[in-house]
Parts: C-alpha cells; sequence; structure tokens
C-alpha cells in the first residue's frame, strides 16, 4: 500500500510578524486619538505597494459583519486578534487565499502563507518575497542584536511562525502524543491542537510550528521543523500500520461506522461531526476506502468540505445567521450528499 | 474550585500537554510548582524586578516595566532600547539566545545600494536621464530605511 507523505504532513503554513518603526505596536496604538487615521495611512501605503505585485481584496475588519469575520476567522485567513482590534485593523488577501496579510494584529504586520500539502522552502520563498515589497513602503523597526522587534518578546528575531497540519490518528489514538509533545520541546518546537493557540485537539489535527525565532537563522528554523515532521511522518506510518495489525477488524467497523453515521445522519454537531471524519480519514489512508480520485485528493476533498461546514461559513452560504439545530440538519445533509458525490469505494 | 491536589487552596486552570493533547489542571499555584517546577512567568518576573538601570517609562509610548508583566506586550520599538537591560535576561529565558542572526533588512539593502550606485554611474555615463530618475528614487528610499534602521 502506498500511503503519500502528505496524508500525514496535511498543510503548510509560515507566517513572518514585523512591526513599524515610527508607530507604536498595535495595542498600544490603540490608545492613541489618532489610531483610526494612522491605521488608514499604514493600510494605503501597504495596499498600493502589494497590489502592483498581485491581486489583494482589502477587507477593512471595522466594517466587516459579525458573521463575515467568523468565516475567515474559520478558513485561518484571519486572526481573533485582529478582530478584537477592529478599530484599527485590516487584512489583504488573495483571492486564492494562499497569502493573507494581517494590519494591526498583535503586531503592525502578520504577513503569512498558507498551503496545501508539505514544502516549507517553498512557502518561505513566497513569504520573504512578499515581505521585502512591504519592507519598501515603511521602515521596519530591527534591532541589531533583537532582530525584527515585536510587540511580544516571544517573536523576536526572525519573525518567524513556521507550522506545519498534521493529521495523526494512529499516534494520537495510541497514547503516544506525550512522548512526541516532550521530545519536540528539547529541539524548540511546539505542539498545538488544530484550530491555533491553546485548542485541543480536534479531529485528530495538530500543529507542529518552531517555538524560538530568535537566535536561529529561517533556514535553520526551517531544517529543525522540517526534521522533526520527516521523524512525525515516519512514526505515525509506522503505528497506522501496527494499529491496522493489532485492531483490524476492531478498526475496520470504526471507520465503517463513521462512514454509516456522515452518509445516513440528519442532524449532526460540530463535535460528533470532526470525530467521525477523523475516522473517516484514517479509513482512506489505511486503505479501507477509496474512490477514483487518489488517496491525498479525496483526503484533501473530505478538508474542503470539513471547512466548508463550520458554522460561520454554513451561514455564508445562506447569506443569513442559521440557528445551530438548522446549521446541523445542513451539515448533515450536505455532508451525505458529498460522500454520495465523491462516490467511496467501501 | 478547589485544588485537586491538595483539596485546600483555590485553583486555577492551568493547560498542561497529556496522553491525546492538552488537557487544563486545575492546581493551586503552589501544588502547580512542586509538580511542574516553577514557570517561565515567575523567571520572568524576578528578572524585571531585579533589573536596576531602566526608566520607570519608556521615553517614545509610555508603557511601563509594570504594564510589560501584566500584558507580555511592549508598546513601541522604542520600548526594547528603553529597557534592554531588564529585557536582555528576558528574552534568554524565553528564546534561549538573545542575538539575531536571521534576515537583516539593513544588510539586504546595503547590498542592493551598492548595486544601484554602480548602475547610476553607467546611467550617467549613457546619459539615460529615464533611467537615471528612477535609481534616484530608488537609492532615496533606501537611504531613507537605512537612516531610519540606525540608532
Ligand atoms: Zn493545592
Ligand atoms: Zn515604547
Amino acid at each position: 500500500m502506498n500511503i503519500s507523505y502528505e496524508s500525514v504532513a496535511v498543510s503548510s503554513r509560515i507566517r513572518l510578524a514585523r512591526n513599524f518603526k515610527d508607530y507604536p505596536f498595535p495595542d498600544k496604538l490603540l490608545e492613541s486619538p489618532h489610531a483610526r487615521e494612522q491605521a488608514v495611512e499604514i493600510v494605503r501605503l501597504i495596499t498600493e505597494e502589494l497590489q502592483t505585485l498581485e491581486k489583494f481584496d482589502l477587507y477593512d475588519v471595522g466594517t466587516l459583519t459579525e458573521d463575515r469575520a467568523a468565516y475567515l476567522v474559520e478558513r485561518n485567513l484571519i486572526s481573533r486578534d485582529l478582530v478584537r482590534h477592529s478599530a484599527i485593523s485590516a487584512a489583504l488577501i488573495t483571492p486564492d487565499e494562499s497569502i493573507s496579510v494581517m494590519i494591526n494584529e498583535e503586531d503592525h504586520i502578520r504577513e503569512q502563507y498558507f498551503m496545501r500539502g508539505y514544502d516549507l522552502n517553498k512557502a518561505y520563498e513566497r513569504i520573504t518575497g512578499i515581505d521585502d515589497v512591504i519592507a519598501e513602503c515603511v521602515p521596519f523597526a530591527f534591532d541589531a542584536e533583537f532582530g525584527y522587534l515585536t510587540a511580544c518578546p516571544t517573536n523576536l528575531g526572525t519573525g518567524m511562525r513556521a507550522s506545519v497540519m498534521m493529521f495523526l490518528p494512529a499516534v494520537s489514538r495510541r497514547g503516544l502524543m506525550k512522548q512526541i509533545v516532550s521530545e519536540l520541546s528539547r529541539l524548540g518546537l511546539t505542539v498545538r491542537g488544530a484550530s491555533g493557540e491553546g485548542s485541543g485537539a480536534e479531529g485528530a489535527l495538530f500543529q507542529i510550528s518552531n517555538e524560538v525565532t530568535l537566535g536561529l537563522s529561517e533556514t535553520e528554523i526551517l531544517t529543525a521543523v522540517d526534521n522533526a515532521v520527516k521523524i512525525i511522518v515516519q512514526f505515525e506510518l509506522r503505528e497506522r500500520e501496527r494499529m491496522k495489525a493489532e485492531e483490524g477488524l476492531a478498526l475496520r467497523d470504526k471507520v465503517m461506522r463513521a462512514y454509516g453515521i456522515l452518509s445516513n445522519c440528519c442532524i449532526i454537531g460540530m463535535k460528533e461531526f470532526m470525530e467521525r471524519f477523523a475516522d473517516l480519514k484514517l479509513g482512506v489512508t489505511l486503505g479501507y476506502l477509496s474512490s477514483e480520485k487518489q488517496a491525498e485528493e479525496l483526503l484533501f476533498a473530505i478538508d474542503d468540505h470539513i471547512t466548508a461546514m463550520r458554522p460561520a461559513n454554513i451561514n455564508r452560504l445562506h447569506s443569513r445567521m442559521l440557528s445551530e439545530a438548522e446549521q446541523n440538519a445542513y451539515r448533515a445533509e450536505q455532508t451525505g450528499k458529498f460522500l454520495r458525490r465523491t462516490e467511496i469505494i467501501v | 474550585m478547589l485544588c485537586s491536589q491538595c483539596g485546600k487552596n483555590q485553583a486555577q486552570p492551568y493547560k498542561r500537554w497529556m496522553q491525546e493533547g492538552e488537557r487544563t489542571v486545575y492546581l493551586c499555584p503552589e501544588c502547580y510548582r512542586l509538580l511542574y517546577g516553577g514557570e517561565k512567568e515567575d523567571f520572568i518576573a524576578s528578572y524585571l524586578d531585579s533589573a536596576k538601570n531602566v526608566p520607570r517609562a519608556c521615553p517614545a509610548c509610555g508603557t511601563t516595566l509594570e504594564e510589560f508583566r501584566r500584558t507580555g506586550l511592549l508598546g513601541c520599538a522604542d520600548c526594547y532600547s528603553a529597557f534592554r537591560e531588564a529585557l536582555i535576561p528576558t528574552v534568554q529565558v524565553i528564546q534561549g539566545r538573545v542575538r539575531h542572526t536571521g534576515k537583516d533588512p539593513v544588510r539586504a539593502l546595503e547590498d542592493e545600494r551598492r548595486e544601484l550606485e554602480d548602475e547610476l554611474k553607467d546611467a550617467q555615463k549613457r546619459g539615460d536621464k529615464f533611467m537615471e530618475q528612477r535609481i534616484r528614487y530608488r537609492l532615496s528610499v533606501i537611504n531613507r530605511f537605512i537612516s531610519g534602521g540606525d540608532e
């Protein structure tokens, strides 16, 4: 059986934190009576410069409806901190959603590049290019000793967070996460649940990223993350095989139950939805379920469906706020259709 | 809620990584320290307290060390100069290192400036006014950036 790397390392993201030299950092800027004018000026400068490069859509967070903002948060294009700063914040996002430049989040600039699959070097190439362009509009706050200056010292130096989303159903089911976590922390890396800071693991998705940002070059950071990812991929693949050997029928039962419920349910909440889909995806990686598509393509399609079925994403499809009960019914209906459409072969 | 360890003191939530992900444990600060060792925050607080030659507030934005300790955030780029002595040990605890070795916008631009100065001479020799103007504009951007980057 050929399980590709990308059934474990699902997506890659790099973000750079930057600040401008002559403005207070955003939390301080908020206290200033001229905050809004200064913010508008910053946004204008960056927007003009970036739009010469490629197409970016500008979102003024202050004028977004609550639901539209939640939609962008669910798609990881903006953060809750950005929404919290809505008086002064904005985001520039490419139509393909690969590049997002947040303005006045915790720092003046948070530039991020997101991609399907695993290629940190490509991600860094893309985002450092964007960084060079922004650097030309306004001087960044930079210090020979501390590197790029950030509002919080945890981001000093490179200001870089390189993170890889990893699907680890076997490792987490077999209680091996603790071992990975302590191993990684010794290497200056960290593990978080899928939806970022402080969240628990959702759907067996874990985010591996560098903790240390200062004193290492960007290349050294990328190499450290890369080494860890490679080891974890091998670890997960080995555990999947072991699990299959040891738990065979029970595991297949779990996968098929998930498939049965997701195909036939009439109401489903987010929590159960995530759990069942984690089982279903595990079934795809173990070869219990397949389709006309390649396994990794099928997994990507499933991830797109999961994102589209989050609450604010559902609301956006309806252009109105649905009640939770309405959402749960809609999610069930669409999931049944989705699974029939993908023609999964059991 | 009472501490799940001693059952006597008021508990507060701490995030810990356990099997299958992150869990919240409810302990009093004392038991937390006994079980997991001191927290980073305690180190930082003691370093900040011991710092001597630092101003009470950042001259540029008015942020105080007390504010930094409460929020974890500095107010502006100048805070780093103002509080440098207090921040170095803090950064050492957080990052393990205190010297940046990565991308440097100034160094990259200095290289570009040298190249542009050569190109400018060529353009002047050729009498290419349009090119000369473009290069001069770019040089002015770079010079403004570099002089702005120096303390
Ligand atoms: Zn206690
Ligand atoms: Zn300051």
